[in-house]
Formats: structure tokens, sequence, C-alpha cells
């Protein structure tokens, strides 16, 4: 028979039905070996860390191959995140460590505006709004592939993801500094590039 | 006169708050099958751990990863009514389990002390199963869960 102690450390009433909530009982389960938590949060965060990827790396391959490579690690080293920051900030750090490394082994090459995939069918059934949405979506991708990686990095995470600027810096390993700048260049350029694909033609 | 244009402008009037929302809303097909390719490769994954020696009963040496003992226990403990597994450590030294430290989250208005020696009993029990050496189980109750 195992002897020992009860130790209570706190009492505090767990409240959170919130999203990083479930996220942390997820990881917690699945630094424990639930494969199931685990699979939870692959189809949970996986989306947006595919979308992410796709923008810091041109080739499709490389970004689906980021985002596997995140996964395990993640898996195997779960037992390493404390929960200080939330866990979509961690898996998306995770994502852009192994963009970074996939982009070294590569061969730079110049992005090519017309391997910028093609928008999927909106679900309006409005002619002009499916043109115009699907238009719109092919424009910013075109010039969100214009700008600098690490421009074009902190507007996804800030616009498309809604990471806080904080958050950012944690996932690029930048400070709060360089991303509140990088973001004000990001979104000052995309609005006037974006402005300027829509100026009406007089007859 | 104006060629007649389609709206454009999203909430702050602008074409790239509209772009932004669109692009929020559009699916990535390559998910589906990127999850499931992943999901299979990670069953395959193996986690380092730390080997723990058990007792064979003289048919030989038999050493399991303490993560598919941490796995075991997890299993276990879960069952245990009113318990939620936080935590679950192991004092390996020298391939003999010394201590294993488990933290638990327990329903309010459950007995802590019956809760937590369930758990610590499970524990017991889930070891000799697998065949490990008796050692001590600390329990640390670490939070509060609001009743399922």
């Amino acid at each position: 028979m195992c002897s020992g102690r009860v130790v209570l450390v706190s009492a505090v009433l767990y409240r959170g039905r919130d999203g990083q909530a479930q996220d942390l009982v997820l990881a917690r389960a699945a630094a424990l070996g639930d494969r199931d938590a685990f699979e939870q949060i692959v189809r949970r965060h996986g989306p947006g860390m595919l979308a992410y990827a796709r923008r810091v790396l041109p080739d499709r391959g490389d970004a689906e191959e980021a985002v596997q490579d995140a996964f395990v690690a993640a898996w195997r080293s779960l037992e390493r995140f404390r929960g200080e920051s939330s866990l979509r900030t961690w898996l998306f750090g995770l994502t852009s460590h192994k963009a970074v490394d996939i982009a070294r082994r590569r061969r730079p090459s110049p992005v090519d505006a017309a391997t910028v995939p093609e928008p999927a069918a909106g679900s309006s059934s409005d002619p002009w709004e499916l043109a115009s949405a699907a238009e719109l979506v092919r424009a910013l991708e075109h010039e969100l592939q214009a700008l600098p990686e690490g421009q074009r990095a902190c507007w996804w995470l800030a616009d498309l993801e809604g990471l806080s600027q904080a958050e950012i810096a944690e996932v690029l390993s930048l400070s709060p500094d360089a991303v509140r700048g990088l973001l004000f260049r990001a979104r000052r350029t995309l609005q006037e590039r974006m402005a300027r694909w829509w100026t009406p033609n007089p007859r | 006169m104006v060629d007649a244009q389609p709206p454009v402008t999203g909430p702050d009037g602008s074409a790239l708050s509209r772009a932004t929302s669109a692009m929020r809303e559009q699916p990535d097909d390559a998910w589906p099958g990127l999850a499931d390719d992943l999901l299979r490769r990670l069953r395959s994954v193996t986690r380092p751990g730390r080997t723990v020696l058990v007792d064979t009963a003289g048919h030989g040496d038999l050493r399991i990863n303490d993560r598919v003992l941490v796995d075991a226990l997890r299993r276990a403990i879960t069952r245990v009514d009113g318990c939620r597994v936080v935590d679950i450590r192991t004092v390996v030294q020298r391939e003999l389990l010394d201590e294993v430290l488990l933290a638990i989250a327990v329903e309010y208005g459950r007995d802590v002390r019956v809760v937590a020696d369930r758990a610590r009993g499970v524990t017991a029990a889930t070891l000799h199963d697998l065949g490990t050496a008796a050692c001590p189980v600390q329990v640390a109750v670490v939070d509060v869960i609001a009743a399922a």
C-alpha cells in the first residue's frame, strides 16, 4: 500500500467555460498522454495555424509541413507548456519557428502573384456580392505577399487571428515595440494599396 | 457618368476592412486532408521519457517508459468520481520508481480528503498491476471545479 499525504494548495473555483480555459484543460490532459484531447487541440487550432503558415511560406507543401512539424513538436513537449501564455499563442509560436526553419532550408524565390490561390466562392446569392468578395480577397492576398515578411506575419496574426501585440511579440520572438511598428506600417500600406484597387472609372 | 460599382466598403468604409472580413470567412480546402494525415502521423510519434524497471516475478527484465505509466495512471484516476487529473509527475531513480506526485482538482461540494484518498488508492492499485515497486504517492489538491 502506498503511503502519502494530501495537500490543499489552493481552492479557486473553476469557472472557465471560455476557449482559453478549455484549451488549458485539453493541454493538461494531452500532456499526460490523452490522444483524444490532443486531437481536439489539432482540430481547434490547426486551421488557423495553416492559414498563417501559408502566408509566411509561399509554397503550400512547406506551409503544411510547418504545421505538421509544429504539432509533432507540441505533442512531444506539451508538458513544458505551463499556461503562462495561451495555448494558441504557444502553438503559433511553434508554427512560426518551424516556418523559419523551413524557409532557411529552401532557396529563396521571388513571390509570384499568379500563384496566389483562388479564393473559395462565398455563400451569398448576390452575384455582385460574390464577385466583389472574391476580387477583394484576391487583391488582399496579392498585396499581402508584397509586404515584407515581418509586416505580413504581424498583420495576419493581429487582424485575421486576433492576437494581441504582446502575444504576437511572443510568437515572433520580437519586442512589443517592434511588433507595434511592423503592424502600423503593414496596416498603413495595405490601407493605401487596397484603396487603389477600387478607384471608380469615370466615363 | 461613373460606372456602377459593386459595394466594396466594410464596417469602417474601407476596401481593406471588407477584404479582411471576407478573407477571415474563407475556409482552407487543404485543412481536412492535412488534419487526417497529421493525426495518422501523430499516432506513430513517441515521446521521450525515462525507463522504469518492472517486476516480472523472475520472468526476465521488463522496462516501461514512464510516459506509459503516467498515461495508465491518468486513465485510472480519471474514473474517480469528482476528481480531475491536473498533473502527474514521477520521480525515477536508477530505473526505479521512487515517488508519484499527483495534482488533482476536486469537484465543488465533495469531501476533498476522501477524493484525494481514492485517487491515491487507485494510483497504488494501478502501479501494483503494472508491476512497479510500491512507493509514496503525494497528492496535491490544486483546484476546485464546478460539478459536471
